[in-house]
């Protein structure tokens, strides 16, 4: 009885707290990925909005990872070949190294491009030669990368660096360090940038997404621990009146225990050890049924596991503590006497 | 040998019941069986109990040897329990759940003795006994005597120097009374204290001393 109890509390752990704990893990690793990170800011029509001086500061702000200015993209095709097959160039204000990893050549100057490894073929070069061109303006070649996340969207064109005379960018990406503080880069970036009238803005922001998660743990992940939290103290409370009906059922047995020489600590030990024992088989039972059944869906961890397993035998043990009281409490000579 | 004595014992179950004992005293003689008598609820059982340990007292004292040990910590009552007490029941109260053998030796896991060798003393005394055919055997499996003189052998396990057997023929034939009787007295005869509360004349006429309630 003892060993179903405890095995049946380990399984609605591991099916309720357990899976919302991975719900919860997954989301929250969604969140943190750096595509759920970027703020993404766009003029409406006006260029040069985003000075390389504000960019500069907004990446000096501690929670940011990273933040670019794009200026708008023009189409380039290869000089080399005169080819009609064009691929966009982004002029790029902020450390280009943050956005891609360099596969070869080096990373550009001002005036010096570096295009995808994908867009290579487009081109009809195999490496980091040759140059684009686009109405008599030409930018040497002199790497090849592939995009980063959150800038893979670059992956299949060329980048280069403002220069010091450049416009500025069209575009803002940041990149929040954490995304519980996409809000207050939000605010920071919208104080560097001064903006009086945010219509001239379009602003894609993570903010929400922080949000989505706040209201993710106080929702389901509270509420399946709420479920869980039930489950233990009703599964503690039945095997606390189990027990205590064995006792009652084994007065005979331990008053001969007692007069034998079993001390009341020795008593005590044994309704114990007697709830601990089958309660332990359940619980191990219980968790591997637990994790079958979630085969194919949210698996939870095993630490998980073995967290909830020590913490059904913690209660387990606690739950046997008042019956046990009751044996020792309870008069041998009474109990040895009663048929 | 042990001296065992009580000194001006006063005993009830609460407030609302009567004095069982109002000054009891008595010597225990080792070596001779003592039968505690009297008619039914005069406490005979009780004072079984308060010798033994598992009651304390209102008012007076048990002493081994001299020592008053009535009053001490549970821990110390329960040691000289498995140490110098061995208790018969009525009915022989054997674990239903495991072998005779396993009921036989029960005294020596509460005094720290080896498995084996209480196994072994176990054995010994079965076969002294004549229960030894039926050590693999579970309780439910033997007859009320041989049941009475396992308890015997569960008694005698730690070699105690006091045993206190309460009604130990009052479930048994005439056939396996004898037998019982004959192990206590054998037990007395070795210098034992043989306390037996009884309210069978049969037994109480058997006995060397009569402390009746």
């Amino acid at each position: 009885m003892i060993m179903v109890l405890a095995g049946t509390i380990c399984v609605l752990g591991v099916m309720t707290a357990g899976r919302s704990a991975v719900a919860q893990d997954e989301i929250r690793q969604t969140l943190d990925s750096a595509g759920s990170r970027v703020l993404d800011i766009r003029s409406k029509g006006v260029q040069g909005f985003f000075p390389q001086a504000a960019v500069s500061q907004i990446n000096a702000l501690n929670a940011v990872a990273t933040a670019v200015g794009l200026a708008t993209a023009r189409d380039m095709v290869s000089g080399h070949r005169g080819s009609d097959r064009g691929i966009p160039l982004w002029v790029v204000y902020g450390n280009v190294a943050d956005m891609a990893e360099l596969v070869s050549g080096r990373w550009p100057r001002p005036g010096e491009a570096i295009v995808a490894d994908q867009s290579k073929r487009i081109l009809g070069i195999a490496g980091p030669a040759g140059f684009l061109v686009e109405n008599g303006a030409e930018f040497p070649i002199v790497g090849t990368f592939r995009a980063v996340e959150p800038f893979t969207e670059f992956g299949a064109g060329a980048l280069t660096v403002a220069d010091s005379d450049s416009a500025g960018a069209v575009r803002l990406l940041v990149l929040a360090t954490d995304h519980s503080q996409s809000g207050w880069v939000e605010d920071q970036v919208m104080q560097i940038i001064s903006v009086s009238d945010r219509s001239q803005l379009e602003v894609i922001s993570p903010a929400s997404l922080a949000e989505l998660q706040a209201q993710v743990n106080t929702g389901f992940v509270a509420y399946a621990r709420q479920l869980f939290a039930i489950v233990l103290f009703i599964g503690v409370g039945i095997i606390a009146v189990v027990v205590l009906a064995d006792i009652l059922l084994l007065r005979s047995d331990l008053g001969r225990r007692r007069a034998l020489g079993a001390t009341r600590g020795a008593v005590a030990a044994l309704v114990v050890l007697r709830t601990f024992f089958p309660a332990f088989a359940g619980v191990v039972l219980g968790d591997a049924l637990g994790l079958g059944l979630g085969i194919g869906q949210l698996w939870p961890s095993a630490e998980f596991a073995v967290a909830l397993a020590a913490l059904c035998l913690l209660c387990v043990i606690v739950a046997s503590a008042i019956p046990a009281f009751v044996a020792v409490s309870q008069d041998p000579v009474k109990a040895l006497r009663t048929p | 040998m042990l001296t065992l004595r009580c000194e001006e014992l006063w005993f009830s179950y609460g407030r609302s019941s009567g004095e069982l004992f109002r000054g009891l005293s008595h010597v225990f003689t080792p070596g001779a069986v003592t039968a505690i008598s009297g008619s039914s609820g005069r406490g005979k059982s009780t004072l079984l109990y308060i010798l033994g340990l598992m009651l304390t007292p209102k008012k007076g004292v048990v002493a081994y040897n001299g020592n008053p040990v009535s009053g001490i910590s549970d821990v110390g009552r329960a040691l000289i329990r498995s140490k110098s007490v061995g208790f018969v029941f009525q009915d022989a109260v054997l674990d239903p759940t495991r072998k005779v053998i396993d009921s036989i030796i029960e005294p020596s896991v509460y005094l720290g003795t080896p498995r084996k060798s209480a196994i072994a003393r176990g054995k010994g005394i079965a076969e002294s006994i004549g229960v030894s055919a039926r050590l693999d055997h579970r309780p439910g499996a033997i007859s009320g005597g041989e049941a009475q003189r396992v308890a015997l052998c569960r008694a005698l396990l730690n070699d105690p120097q006091v045993i206190l057997a309460d009604e130990p023929t009052g479930n048994l034939d005439a056939g396996n009374s004898e037998i019982v009787f004959g192990i206590l007295r054998k037990a007395a005869n070795a210098g034992k204290t043989v306390i037996v509360a009884t309210h069978d004349p049969y037994l109480s006429s058997l006995v060397d001393e009569t402390v009746t309630l």
